[in-house]
């Protein structure tokens, strides 16, 4: 007997852009999360800083 | 970017790296902004080819504890993050999504154009779709690569059939 495997099908159109936008909702709140507790976030902003303070200011010229 | 008849000024900006490509700057406000640029592998289904390449664009105030105020050069900034991000592999594709929930969406339009319309060399191409759910809600989706990309127009062609496919 030959056994048909289906594949599950894939997202697209609606369901596709609805499951993206609560990914990227949660992705959000992630990142302010992580902004206020993960110490590999915090090292990244405070070398920021210093650089900008260095500086004497954040803006570039590009 | 460079253009010799106005100076450009946008902020400095850190690449943090990681799995999500994220970026940082801060404002002249002390305002934190990160800028990421997430694996998407189910926009085209993870079998195809263009699955290890596609990524989501996802732009937070992560320190959100600050009323934002305007501030012209974020949009420049943006741009600034998003060509270091195609000059690490020319290859990538970007989408971009917002929806009408909280009706702010020609504001995120807005915000969208003005960053993307600076980019000076005429580069990039982006491909645009809106859908409506049957409670009238809007799912904006952008797709943004390089022109000069050799998988063009293959990509666009599945993004719209991807986009395009309603009933499945």
């Amino acid at each position: 007997m030959e056994v048909i495997i289906e594949k599950p099908k894939r997202l697209t159109g609606l369901a596709l852009c609805k499951k993206m936008l609560s990914e990227k909702k949660e992705t959000q709140r992630q990142m302010r999360e992580d902004f206020k507790t993960n110490p590999e976030i915090q090292k990244i902003i405070e070398e920021l800083k210093k650089r900008n303070e260095e500086r004497g200011t954040p803006i570039i010229s590009l | 970017m460079k253009n010799e008849e106005h100076q450009l000024l946008a902020y400095d900006f850190s690449f943090g790296g990681g799995e999500n490509n994220s970026y940082f700057f801060e404002t002249i406000n002390n305002i934190f902004y990160q800028v990421k640029f997430k694996p998407t592998t189910y926009l085209f289904g993870e079998e195809s080819i263009f699955a290890p390449l596609t990524y989501e664009l996802v732009i937070e105030l992560i320190d959100d504890t600050i009323k934002l105020p305007l501030d012209k050069l974020i949009p420049y900034t943006i741009a600034s993050i998003f060509e270091d991000f195609f000059n690490k592999n020319a290859y990538n594709i970007v989408v971009y999504l917002y929806e009408s929930s909280d009706s702010r969406q020609d504001a995120r339009k807005r915000k969208f154009d003005s960053w993307f319309g600076y980019f000076k060399e005429r580069k990039y191409d982006r491909f645009e779709v809106m859908l409506s759910d049957l409670e009238g809600q809007l799912y904006f989706t952008t797709m943004i690569i390089r022109r000069d990309n050799p998988n063009r127009k293959q990509i666009a062609t599945n993004f719209i059939e991807v986009m395009a496919d309603h009933n499945k």
